[in-house]
């Protein structure tokens, strides 16, 4: 490297030097040069940069306002003018982890530099941050602390020189949880028979795409009697007015809409259609009560099985949908049916 | 995922769809197998008046699950 | 069953008045071809152009790609149930042309516009520049058809016909190019079932079960999917390993997902597993199944799949794979669930579905049976498509994006070849 990297640290009330848990209101303040873990950082550089400035800042003070601190970090970091910004290691300190993730995030963002820091896979911080910052995997405590910041050296530079990173479990570093493609070095089938010959053989494998955990979520309590309960029908099938007038789209929805069926007692294929794309739609656009069953529920309706109909459809389109949207299509979706009352959801899937 | 989190906002809610496993891997909790995909709710088959019977008696499932107390992710027929 | 495949090897292509193969180029008389395809009535011409590896050339709205070959016994059982009556396919001797393709082009403006791709709707192959390190078929020398429907034809038949010209030339090519030896003679000789494990009782049997179509998008009249049938209503069913690669099975008419002809002749899980037969693993066979629209028909088609594997078969362990979307991934995780209840181990090919490129979304399914997966890459991507000097196939305007042989940022799903489902590309999803 042909210049000296410039290089800002971040540390907690503890490894600033500034005492113990008394300490940790204390707020962001900038010292010049090295503090603490700065000196085997600096080590860790050889020559390749040195730690120019120092920011500390009390772990409850900053976790308390994540954002508002880390603005205030970010002010006081940019007259440094650094090409790089090394956060912790936080180890097993949640508050700690939580700042480290967040000056990391901001530095890349806001300050545009290159940031690493360091912390235990199970820091709070991790799972918070990791999808942002590029986080190298420790163990819990302090005790490795020259290694550490060694190997996230090494990392950094890379960062800083705009290398690709290799693998996170061969590079050290916590994974973003994102995927991307590489050209591979077998054919897929290849791989696929090698893999399935360890699995019948007992011998250790690795899956190339792990199972999304998703946490349980609790079944909301049943509902007593839906012949006096008011019900709203969902769907995903990509339900629209006839012509899609608020332009749903066909696929990668990024809106939920809500469409009155007030005064209707079906959905004609003179009115309605489906616009997803993820199924052969002609069987729904012949009678659009085969995705969103509204004709018989007002029949049901009348009949006294079901309380109240909703007087309105809220649909979107389930294709090539992101987890993100979809999760907030349904967390808008339910904040609207609660302000409305609603007991219960029938959701129509395609 | 939209059902998800109505439910975790607390509002019951029933799924129907053909893909039964999928909402189960998200831990959906009131799960209901449709007609198909191409047609959730529904039988080409039949003539309008019976198709709209079968409906209906999808939507009567769809209720009976609702009104059914579940302790973990279900699968209605 | 005896299957004996006559290998000549392509290493170019051009014009010339006799179609033939000399000295390893493929030449191609242009006249000919388009008359042979204009049999069919549905056509009002063809196009015919080439395009080479590394030719400055961008192939728009490509419908499918095929290897040229023929049946040379039982002589003209080629693709049966389509092109010709239906006859025992798998066995004999079949001509292949290695190295060279027939591409189609569709030259009909579809109202289908389901995938508002850029260009057209339809996939890209580029012959140069970044997209094509992603596809094989930027290594082959390609003959690109580019048939223009007779007036009063139909979307639906157009498409119909667009296939079976593909089918069509990749037949007259190959048959055209006798009268030299092949250059390389492969031979794949399973032998009947209650022998097969003979001389190798020490390896694992390995079964494939192969899904050929998912109805999310149902297949239509026509379609000639298994030995010409549309396998609307199909059930599971065992074929042989050697009827997959020489013509029984094929991709329908109209779904983007279904991969390429070319990728089923050249099927990488059964040239793998057969390749592979004797040496660490006992092929005993394939089993075909489909992804139905129901919930009761899906139960049924993998409990019986899997069934058929473990229990007929024998096997010890199944390779599954799947067709079109996300949906057919809900067949996979039940056939898994199946295996695994039946003592019988499996492997998943899967091609990523996240948009985003969070890992949560790379697959919808989640069932712990499943817990031995490949991955074929994800086609969300995007990759930086060059400007070219030549186009084919672009006469039918684009309805979105630029002028089709500009620079065009593109998702790797529109280079043909890139994705596969199957396997028969060159990627792999990885964690960062």
């Amino acid at each position: 490297m042909a210049k000296a990297l410039r290089v800002v640290h971040y540390v907690n009330h503890f490894f600033g030097q500034k005492g113990g848990e008394a300490a940790a209101g204390l707020p962001p303040e900038v010292r010049e040069g090295p503090v603490g873990p700065g000196l085997a950082l600096e080590k860790a550089l050889e020559g390749r940069g040195r730690v120019v400035a120092t920011v500390v800042c009390g772990d409850d003070h900053f976790s308390e306002n994540l954002d508002q601190v880390g603005q205030q970090i970010m002010a006081l970091i940019k007259p440094y003018a650094p090409d790089l910004v090394v956060a912790g290691p936080a180890y097993g300190s949640g508050r700690y982890g939580m700042a480290c993730g967040k000056v990391c995030e901001l530095a890349q963002r806001e300050l545009r530099v290159p940031a690493i820091t360091g912390m235990n896979e199970e820091n709070p911080g991790a799972d918070l941050f990791r999808r942002e910052a590029l986080i190298v995997s420790t163990g819990e405590t302090a005790r490795t602390m020259a290694q550490d910041l060694g190997r996230m050296v090494r990392l950094a530079e890379k960062l800083v020189e705009g290398q690709e990173l290799g693998e996170p479990a061969q590079e050290g570093y916590i994974p973003h949880g994102l995927r991307k493609n590489r050209l591979a070095e077998w054919s897929a089938s290849r791989r696929a028979v090698d893999m399935l010959l360890a699995k019948i053989g007992g011998r250790s494998f690795q899956t190339e795409l792990p199972l999304p955990k998703f946490e349980p979520v609790a079944a909301p309590a049943a509902i007593g009697d839906v012949s006096r309960a008011r019900i709203a029908l969902i769907t995903d099938g990509g339900l629209v007015p006839k012509g899609n007038p608020d332009r749903l789209e066909s696929r990668g929805a990024t809106k939920w809409l809500g469409y009155s069926i007030s005064g209707r007692d079906r959905l004609t294929p003179q009115e309605y259609e489906s616009v997803h794309t993820g199924f052969d739609t002609t069987l729904v656009n012949q009678d659009p009560n085969r995705l969103v069953p509204l004709d018989a529920a007002r029949e049901l309706e009348q009949e006294g099985e079901i309380g109240k109909l909703h007087e309105e459809i809220l649909t979107t389109t389930g294709v090539w949908t992101s987890l993100a949207n979809a999760r907030k299509f349904g967390r808008e979706m339910a904040e609207k049916l609660k302000l409305e009352h609603i007991e219960g959801v029938i959701l129509t899937s395609t | 995922m939209i059902a998800r989190e109505l439910e975790k906002a607390g509002v019951p809610v029933v799924q129907l769809t053909a893909l039964t496993p999928i909402p189960n891997t998200l831990g959906v909790n009131r799960v209901l197998a449709s007609a198909a995909i191409t047609y959730p709710t529904g039988d080409p088959s039949l003539p309008p008046a019976e198709e709209k019977q079968v409906r209906k008696q999808y939507l009567r499932k769809a209720l009976k699950a609702l009104q059914q107390q579940v302790e973990k992710p279900e699968v209605f027929y | 069953m005896r299957l004996e495949l006559q290998v000549h090897h392509i290493r170019g292509v051009a014009f010339g008045r006799r179609t033939e193969a000399r000295d390893g180029t493929l030449y191609v008389n242009a006249q000919e071809l388009e008359q042979a395809l204009l049999e069919d009535q549905r056509l009002a011409r063809v196009g015919v152009e080439l395009a080479s590896p590394g030719d400055d050339c961008r192939i728009v709205k490509v419908a499918d790609v095929v290897e040229p070959r023929c049946k040379l016994d039982p002589p003209g059982a080629d693709f049966p149930g389509a092109l010709s009556p239906i006859a025992a396919v798998g066995h004999g001797i079949t001509r292949v042309l290695r190295g060279a393709a027939v591409v189609t082009t569709t030259q009909m403006p579809s109202s289908r516009e389901n995938f508002p791709l850029p260009l057209g709707g339809v996939r890209v192959l580029d012959m140069t520049g970044a997209a094509s390190q992603l596809t094989d078929y930027a290594n082959t020398f390609n003959v690109v058809l580019s048939p223009v429907p007779a007036s009063g034809v139909s979307l639906a038949e157009y498409e119909m016909a667009l296939k079976y010209a593909g089918w069509r030339a990749s037949v007259y090519l190959a048959q055209r190019c006798g009268g030299v030896a092949p250059d390389q003679v492969e031979v794949f000789d399973l032998p009947p079932l209650p022998d097969i494990h003979k001389g190798m009782e020490g390896l694992p049997r390995i079964a494939y079960i192969y899904q050929i179509w998912s109805h999310q998008s149902p297949s239509k009249p026509g379609d000639a999917i298994l030995y010409g049938d549309n396998v609307r209503w199909l059930l599971p069913t065992v074929v042989h390993p050697n009827e997959v690669i020489d013509g029984a099975v094929l991709n329908g008419s109209h779904a983007r997902m279904a991969g390429e002809t070319y990728s089923i002749q050249n099927h990488p899980v059964v040239f793998d597993l057969l390749r592979r037969h004797g040496v660490d693993v006992c092929f005993v066979g394939v089993v075909l199944t489909v992804s139905p629209d129901g919930p009761v028909e899906r139960a049924r088609n993998a409990t019986m799949a899997a069934t058929m594997a473990r229990w007929v078969l024998g096997a010890d362990g199944a390779v599954l794979t799947k067709l079109g979307g996300g949906a057919p991934q809900a067949d996979l995780a039940l056939l898994a669930e199946k295996c695994e209840q039946l003592g019988m181990k499996s492997v998943l090919i899967i091609s990523e579905t996240s948009v985003d490129g969070s890992a949560d979304a790379a697959i919808t399914i989640a069932t712990p049976a499943a817990d031995a997966i490949v991955s074929a890459g994800s086609g969300d991507e995007y990759v930086l498509l060059p400007r070219v000097a030549r186009v084919i196939g672009g006469q039918v305007p684009t309805p979105v994006g630029g002028p089709p042989g500009g620079e065009n940022r593109v998702k790797i799903n529109t280079i043909v070849g890139a994705t596969s489902q199957i396997g028969a590309n060159r990627l792999v999803g990885v964690e960062y």
